[in-house]
């Protein structure tokens, strides 16, 4: 008899719980991924950036091939990147980096020399987010300085 | 001011044009419920998205080619629209209503606290692109563009499409107007699973169990993300609700809801067709059962008009997934198997992602063992675990050169697929405890529990038997200590299974006479 109401107990009991203790749990784990998408809450394009894409867009035919290059492959640029090819959709855009390395997935190809690439990528014109070409050896460098973005036709 | 009102009217159109074909698909007695809305989110987004993608196909990129049938169905029939409304105000009381609001609230809560408008990678490089390619009219343009293999061109259009569209009613040029679309799964899905979840259980139980699944860490946090995995889950979940109303109740209409969900799902995304096999799978099975070619014929003709012609159009334009090789036994890594429910069940028992959810799942398997009748019981367990299980089998044709960090990126979105039908199954099985637990035959619960666990630990052991069999021929990458390790767990795994077995089959069976369970409770 012991055991029938112990049991009866623990049916009428545990749904309860099990349902109260994931409520509790998935309450605290809900804030804190609020936290983490507030703290990726950055908006890593500005309206000046993607007016910039959309200048490119109206002046340019849709032949062109385009050129975009940023520091690292970060998500930050990744973002960056990616817009710039769907606005520029459907001309060629190829994402150069001075070190790709940070993306799990490697859609950037890493630049030594920026004169060479635009070359052999027959490229017409060439977003520096960021970055900057050394004069002397051509090499792609990092810029930080502010609004980060020039075109060179 | 402009962009609020364009996206009120674009989500007013959406409900018009699911609550029409909802209207058009139930013709028994059914009171509508919340979860009714729910069901005329996703099917308004699907013919909103289809109708969208022929007129972009043709080159045309206005909301008229939308608007003209919607408009057009909705002023045909006015006086149908006044009895529905009556029947709404009928059907809904006070408490229900108080619980929408709730809902509405928590909601609302979730999309001020996450306000950013960061729409995630996927949302810039997935759906955006193809949002905005639609809206210039030059689909066929980016499947063939071979220079975008990021853009998925094999997935299809029903997220990028229903974003398209907010973007068309409000004016705006940006992902932000997905973000609308976005919030609407959100919601459409709680208030599936609640009036799904109300039609059977009591009030206090179907708020527990929306509250279960809005308070999830994952489903808050990809919510805020434009992405295709709520919108799939809400699809997915309708669809599993209403076959498993069917084959309890047998109401023609829910077999054709179930369908139509089912086809919906595959055409949000590519894990879609898991879902839209699994239910063609059970409609042919119980064809073949009655002798009957008519429960199959609504998801045969379904998909013939809304899915063939875009897999004609992606094999028509040759493109190839990126992510996965082709599903050829040749192809297949099968040195990943062990690995995999390792990945897979790490992720699950996450807590920071799921809280309790699949260890509550787990424990519900065995309580719902002895559900009747045979069929509504079998076909729950099934949807709540088999999709999970071959979507995690995919990985073995993974291309990523680390493939277990696809696994990491990529499998919490699948489990986020399954979750409404988890919380469902959950709630259904947690709200009727006595029926499955307190019944005469209780201790046979305890032989259920261990043999699923046995067969767990012998699908394990085989796993990890293949992998050594691999290893010994030279197919898989090994050493000395991992052979070592590996013989070890193998050993150990067998061990368990057998301890397992022979422990089930030493656990006392039910008295003579049988357990009950709830008949149609389900």
């Amino acid at each position: 008899v012991l055991g029938v109401t112990r049991r009866t107990r623990i049916v009428t009991v545990f749904p309860a719980v099990a349902l109260g203790a994931h409520l509790v749990l998935g309450a605290r784990g809900s804030v804190e991924a609020i936290h983490e998408r507030h703290a990726a809450a950055d908006a890593p394009v500005t309206p000046a950036y993607r007016e910039l894409l959309e200048g490119i867009a109206v002046e340019t035919s849709t032949a062109a091939r385009v050129l975009v290059l940023t520091p690292d492959a970060s998500t930050r640029y990744l973002y960056r990147a990616f817009l710039a090819s769907s606005v520029l959709f459907p001309r060629t855009v190829v994402w150069g980096a001075v070190d790709p390395s940070t993306s799990e997935v490697a859609w950037s190809v890493r630049v030594a020399d920026v004169r060479a690439l635009v070359a052999s990528e027959r490229i017409d014109v060439t977003v520096f987010d960021h970055t900057r070409e050394e004069p002397t050896s051509g090499a792609l460098a990092i810029d930080k300085k502010a609004p980060g973005v020039r075109i060179v036709r | 001011v402009r962009a609020v009102l364009g996206a009120i009217a674009g989500l007013a159109v959406i409900l018009a044009a699911g609550l029409a074909c909802l209207d058009r698909c139930r013709k028994d007695d059914r009171s509508p419920g919340l979860d009714d809305l729910g069901v005329a989110y996703a099917l308004g987004a699907a013919a909103v998205s289809v109708l969208m993608f022929w007129a972009a196909w043709l080159g045309h990129a206005s909301p008229w080619p939308v608007l003209a049938p919607v408009l057009l169905v909705v002023f045909a029939s006015p006086r149908r629209w006044i009895e529905l409304g009556r029947a709404w105000r009928a059907s809904i009381d006070r408490w229900t209503l108080v619980a929408a609001l709730a809902l509405a609230l928590l909601m609302a809560v979730n999309v001020v606290l996450t306000r950013p408008s960061w729409p995630g990678v996927d949302g810039v490089a997935i759906w955006g692109f193809k949002a905005r390619v639609a809206l210039r009219g030059e689909i066929r343009a980016s499947l063939v563009d071979p220079s975008r293999p990021w853009s998925h061109p094999e997935y299809p259009w029903l997220v990028p499409l229903i974003e398209a569209w907010f973007e068309l009613v409000s004016g705006t040029r940006t992902e932000s107007a997905g973000r609308v679309a976005q919030m609407g799964f959100h919601a459409a899905t709680l208030l599936l699973v609640f009036g799904g979840l109300r039609r059977s259980v009591s009030l206090a139980w179907s708020i527990a169990g929306t509250l279960a699944l809005g308070l999830l860490p994952s489903f808050v946090y990809w919510s805020t993300f434009e992405d295709a995995d709520v919108a799939i889950g809400l699809a997915w979940a309708g669809s599993v609700i209403h076959l498993h109303r069917w084959l309890a109740r047998g109401a023609r209409s829910d077999a054709l809801l179930a369908a139509l969900l089912a086809v919906v799902a595959a055409w949000t995304k590519r894990e879609g067709v898991v879902a839209l096999a699994l239910q063609g799978a059970c409609f042919l099975a119980v064809a073949v059962h009655s002798r009957r070619i008519g429960p199959v014929l609504p998801i045969a003709i379904a998909t013939l008009v809304v899915l063939t012609p875009w897999w004609l159009v992606i094999s028509s334009c040759d493109v190839v997934p990126r992510d996965f090789l082709p599903v050829r036994i040749e192809n297949a890594h099968l040195d990943r198997l062990p690995w995999i429910p390792i990945l897979v069940g790490r992720e699950l028992l996450s807590v920071t992602h799921w809280a309790l959810l699949w260890p509550l799942v787990a424990v519900a398997l065995p309580l719902r063992w002895k559900e009747r009748p045979l069929l509504p019981r079998l076909y729950l367990v099934t949807s709540a675990t088999a999709p999970l299980a071959i979507l995690s089998g995919t990985y073995v044709f993974s291309t990523w050169p680390i493939w277990y960090e696809h696994v990491r990126n990529s499998f919490e979105r699948l489990a986020l697929q399954q979750a409404p039908v988890a919380v469902f199954f959950v709630t259904m099985t947690l709200a009727a405890p006595r029926s499955f637990m307190g019944a005469p035959g209780g201790r046979d619960v305890k032989k259920v529990i261990l043999l699923v666990l046995g067969v767990l630990c012998g699908v394990y052991s085989l796993a990890q038997g293949a992998y050594l069999v691999l290893m010994l021929m030279g197919r898989a990458e090994s050493n000395s200590t991992r052979l070592t390790a590996s013989a070890g767990i193998l050993c150990l795994a067998l061990g368990v299974t057998l301890t397992l077995f022979k422990a089930a089959l030493r656990a006392p069976g039910p008295p003579p006479g049988g357990a009950v369970g709830p008949s149609n409770k389900a």
